[in-house]
């Protein structure tokens, strides 16, 4: 039986509740991230839950972008883009286990900056590759999309500008030491702006496809979900009063490691194959 | 024999990779794209590809369209479709250009290298 989009029932029936098995992923894990780092100082010790926390996500984003890799092989130019992908979050890994043995090993609280960061900005270079790579090759900027794309930038800069704004009366620049945290503060959100305009003019013309609509609405919801923890991190870092609170903005560092890695795991299943076990198909078929 | 123009279809598929090429091939079988010269339907597979890729499917369309030209020598203007190409999305002039060859048996054995 026919569909109204074509597809048979069973294939439609498949892909919605592969897509709503992933949004209740998500949206699951998200909540469990919040509660525990929320709530674990009733029952232990919030630096090592939202450590343990920030290195399952992020490991959980690398592990599946690595069998995205293995499956797909370096034959391609999409292939390749994954594997930029790949590296940045593996950059982004590294910064997360660097900073959970700053705050856990050598007992620093909220070691900001740090060697970690430097592992964070330099892993927005090859997702940006990615991401560039992708609008670049695959995509182009349509003139219809245009509009909405110059618009979310334009409301990214804003915001951001007005957060620099906002943030740099209280920032310390007298001294070097908060010199630097203000410029890597700011850093982020800059580098997310960058990353959120070639997202959303990706998701823009790949949303109405049965098969990209739902890995590029987690890169999205991804790339927003560090865009306000970024924000709203280094607002709070840069404020006295709030320093200590800093780690409010955690379950969203969380959140968008896991809509990557909800993202990889759609492509995983509808894009790649698993050349071993077709193989044995095949076989058995043929014995 | 083989119709080169179903195997431009599937030269153009590998643009995302093997891998992609075979996991989208699976999903359009499943949905009913036969890919045998006497039972692969044009209009269906740009239609159900257009459905699974969106924008993505407009450039596959794109490279077979330039493909098919390529193995048959002839230009969308040779093939009277220049004034077409200005009006038509990808989709539509594919299959434009696939039903032309077909009608004047435009299409042989590709000589693969």
């Amino acid at each position: 039986m026919e569909q109204k989009s074509g597809l048979n029932e069973s294939q439609f029936r498949y892909l919605v509740q592969s897509r709503k098995k992933l949004v209740i992923v998500l949206l699951g894990a998200s909540i469990t991230c919040a509660l525990l780092t929320f709530f674990t100082p009733i029952s232990g010790d919030r630096v090592f839950y939202s450590n343990l926390l920030a290195i399952t996500s992020s490991g959980s984003a690398l592990a599946l972008s690595l069998h995205v890799i293995y499956r797909q092989k370096l034959n391609g130019i999409l292939p390749r883009l994954y594997v930029s992908l790949g590296v940045g979050l593996a950059l982004w890994f590294i910064a997360e286990a660097t900073w959970a043995y700053y705050e856990i090993v050598a007992g620093m609280e909220t070691p900001f900056p740090s060697v970690a960061d430097a592992f964070w900005l330099a892993g927005y270079v090859p997702v940006f590759y990615f991401l560039y790579g992708i609008v670049k090759h695959f995509l182009g900027i349509p003139k219809r999309a245009l509009l909405p794309v110059v618009l979310i930038s334009s409301f990214g800069f804003v915001l951001l500008a007005n957060m620099i704004i906002s943030v740099s009366p209280t920032a310390d620049l007298a001294t070097q030491d908060g010199i630097l945290s203000f410029i890597v503060s700011s850093a982020y959100p800059i580098a997310d702006m960058f990353l959120i305009v070639l997202a959303a003019a990706a998701f823009m013309q790949l949303r109405k496809g049965q098969l990209t609509f739902t890995p590029w609405a987690f890169i999205v919801i991804a790339v927003f979900a560090f865009i306000v923890a970024d924000i709203g991190f280094g607002y709070f870092v840069m404020v006295d009063e709030l320093a200590d609170m800093v780690w409010l903005w955690y379950p969203l560092y969380n959140a968008g490691d896991v809509a990557i890695a909800c993202s990889l795991l759609w492509h995983r299943r509808f894009f790649t194959v698993d050349e071993k076990k077709q193989t044995k198909e095949w076989q058995e078929k043929n014995r | 024999m083989t119709d080169y123009r179903l195997q431009s279809v599937m030269d153009a598929m590998s643009t995302f990779g093997e891998s992609s090429r075979t996991a989208i091939l699976s999903q359009l079988h499943e949905a009913g794209v036969k890919f045998t010269p006497d039972e692969f339907d044009i209009e269906k597979f740009c239609k159900l590809l257009n459905i699974f890729l969106d924008r993505w499917a407009e450039i596959i369309f794109g490279k077979i369209i330039e493909d098919i030209c390529s193995q048959s020598g002839k230009s969308l203007g040779d093939l009277g479709l220049a004034e077409r190409a200005n009006l038509l999305d990808n989709s539509k002039l594919l299959i434009e250009l696939y039903l032309k060859m077909e009608a004047s048996k435009l299409y042989g054995t590709k000589v693969r290298t």
